[in-house]
């Protein structure tokens, strides 16, 4: 974003000094073409403002992208770590999967979805936004093909979640598992 | 919703025999009778608290509720109500939705429905009510079945068009998914098998069933004394999600059909007398294909429906009308081909505000011909080509609450609900606004 601004903040002082600087016949842009330029430039302005100031609450709430997330699941065999290919994790998290693939029913739990690390893990470990999540979940919920994700409030809630909860699946932020937690690799 | 649309929306929960005079109610429906008489407003909560705390001990059992209450003004004509007299409220709807897992593999789910769309709908009904077994999974592939009455897969909404939270605005593109003839589209009995395919690009699923239409509506686009039943509907549909639905394609095919059996038909303005019952047919086949792309603030979306819809008779008598006067036998075929597409972009502008604009065209009548027969062969209340569009906003108040308003300017009245013009002149082009408030628990 400021980044953006910035380039079209030189452009406007670029035109500005053509405008001073240079005759008209040597100018590349005319008097009327610059002006019209500099008049698309303040509106580009305005709107790039505009978003900006509607985005301040959003841009408040995005995580620092650093924290590692760990992709969890509910291990009371103590079968350590699993290998999950990243199209079975997708399948898992659009909800089109009941089991596990030998059997055992499958529960998935997710952080709310204005959340820093729910927002993060959609984009990082599943490469979707989290409002197409959200859309699909519903078009299963409601058109009854499929169940919804549990939602749970914090990190704390989901970590406890998953290691209550036989088949549950989740993701947490840093490495600290217990015994009832697998960890998960994502292939 | 007022005191008297309550008490008809309790009116559809009271037995048979009580119904026709509910003064006397029976033991059964005496509770509720009582509930809904006197202290309406405290059972809705009160089953939903039951409900909600049932939800709260199992996991297996999954509740949700959604709530959207409108109003809607028009320049002229009637959509959803007396609109164009200030505006109409007759627009709700209240869905509960259910989903009990019953084994690993096996889950029911159904959805009871309160929809009150001006004169076309008013009433409780049972949207689906299926079970769904997965029968074959492993991670790249898995196969299911649904038994039961399932909504039908066709296009990008029709499965969750009466849910305002998966609409991307208040109303669906008129032309494809027009609410007056909702019913003809939406659920249908017997059996679904689908199937999903998972690859590392992107995910298949595929949907082929096979059932009875619920063909309870039909009657109304047929003269008196016709009785309907119902026939098969055969539907399929293909999806194909790059990239976990950055963008999508789809085709779905629909074949309807309802059986027709008219014994008068005196309505109708036929050059010969027809002698003795007509027994016939109503086809309806559409292929639908869809198309959606996701950037981080855009999503678009287009929608395409072909639709050949006849009314075919069969051995028909008539009286010929030359002499000698004699009887005659003849099938008959009525056709119509129906066309619609839109265009639709969405702008999240913030966590809060959504924009949308929409382009839709309906040709009711695309190869013109039978136009005045045709004109009512599918329903449709003008055969004239009808464009809207529409340009919407969305408020999104708390993560489960919303305000919608939408502005339509439309030339072409086709998908307006009969019930909703009985008594008026339709003009065009004209105006459409509208506001909700939605909720989901």
């Amino acid at each position: 974003m400021i980044s953006h601004l910035y380039r079209l903040m030189s452009a406007v002082r670029q035109l500005n000094h053509i405008d001073k600087n240079t005759t008209p016949q040597s100018s590349p842009l005319t008097p009327v073409k610059s002006r019209s330029l500099r008049l698309a430039a303040f509106c580009c302005l305005i709107v790039l403002f505009a978003s900006m100031h509607l985005k301040a609450n959003e841009q408040s709430h995005l995580a620092d992208e650093t924290v590692p997330i760990t992709h969890i699941s509910h291990d009371d065999s103590h079968n350590g770590p699993m290998n999950i290919p990243r199209r079975t994790i997708r399948a898992i998290y659009s909800m089109r999967m009941l089991t596990w693939p030998d059997g055992r029913p499958l529960t998935v739990f997710v952080l709310p979805d204005d959340h820093p690390e729910h927002q993060q893990f959609c984009r990082n470990t599943l490469g979707i936004l989290p409002f197409q999540l959200r859309r699909s979940w519903d078009r299963l919920i409601f058109s009854g093909k499929g169940r919804a994700p549990i939602e749970v409030r914090n990190m704390a809630e989901m970590k406890k979640s998953v290691s209550a909860t036989p088949g549950a699946i989740g993701y947490i932020t840093g490495v600290q598992v217990d015994e009832s937690l697998a960890i998960i690799k994502i292939l | 919703m007022s005191r008297s649309r309550l008490s008809k929306f309790f009116n559809g929960l009271f037995c048979l025999t009580c119904k026709p005079s509910i003064q006397t109610p029976c033991v059964w429906c005496a509770p509720r009778y009582l509930l809904a008489e006197f202290n309406i407003q405290l059972l809705l909560p009160t089953i939903f608290i039951y409900l909600f705390s049932l939800n709260a001990l199992a996991d297996d059992l999954q509740l949700s509720l959604v709530l959207n209450q409108g109003i809607v003004g028009t320049s002229d004509n009637g959509f959803y109500g007396d609109s164009d007299d200030g505006f109409s409220t007759d627009f709700t709807e209240l869905s509960i939705n259910g989903n009990y897992r019953i084994s690993p593999k096996v889950r029911i789910a159904g959805q009871v429905l309160y929809l009150h769309a001006g004169e076309v709908n008013d009433g409780v009904e049972l949207d689906y009510l299926f079970l769904d077994s997965q029968f074959y999974s492993n991670e790249h592939f898995n196969l299911g079945i649904n038994l039961g009455r399932f909504k039908n897969p066709i296009g990008h909404y029709n499965e969750t068009r009466d849910i305002a939270f998966t609409r991307p605005g208040i109303f669906l593109a008129q032309g494809i998914y027009p609410d007056s003839l909702r019913d003809l589209f939406i659920s249908s009995d017997g059996i679904l098998v689908y199937g999903n395919l998972f690859q590392p690009q992107g995910e298949w699923h595929f949907e082929i069933a096979y059932g009875k239409p619920r063909v309870e509506k039909f009657g109304k686009f047929l003269p008196k004394n016709t009785d309907i039943s119902r026939g098969r509907a055969t539907l399929g549909r293909l999806i194909y999600e790059h990239n976990a639905g950055q963008w999508k394609l789809g085709l779905s095919y629909a074949n309807q059909t309802a059986n027709v059996k008219a014994s008068d038909l005196s309505g109708f303005d036929l050059p010969v007398a027809v002698n003795g019952p007509v027994n016939g047919e109503q086809i309806s086949k559409q292929i639908q294909l869809t198309a959606q792309y996701n950037f981080s603030r855009w999503t678009f979306t287009a929608e395409y429906v072909y639709t050949d819809a006849d009314i075919t008779g069969k051995d028909i008598t008539i009286i010929s009308p030359l002499p000698p006067f004699a009887p005659l036998t003849l099938d008959f075929s009525i056709g119509s081909q129906t066309e619609s597409f839109y265009f639709q972009a969405e702008n999240r502008i913030d966590r809060y505000w959504t924009a949308i604009a929409r382009w839709n065209v309906l040709n009711p009548n695309k190869n013109n011909k039978n136009t005045e027969i045709g004109n009512a062969s599918f329903g449709y209340i003008d055969s004239k080509r009808t464009s809207d569009l529409t340009l919407g906003i969305r408020r999104k108040l708390k993560k489960n609450m919303m305000l919608n308003a939408e502005y339509h300017y439309v030339k072409g009245v086709a998908w307006l609900a009969v019930e909703d013009n009985a008594n008026s002149s339709l003009k065009s082009p004209w105006q459409l606004w509208a506001l909700t408030f939605s909720y989901r628990l």
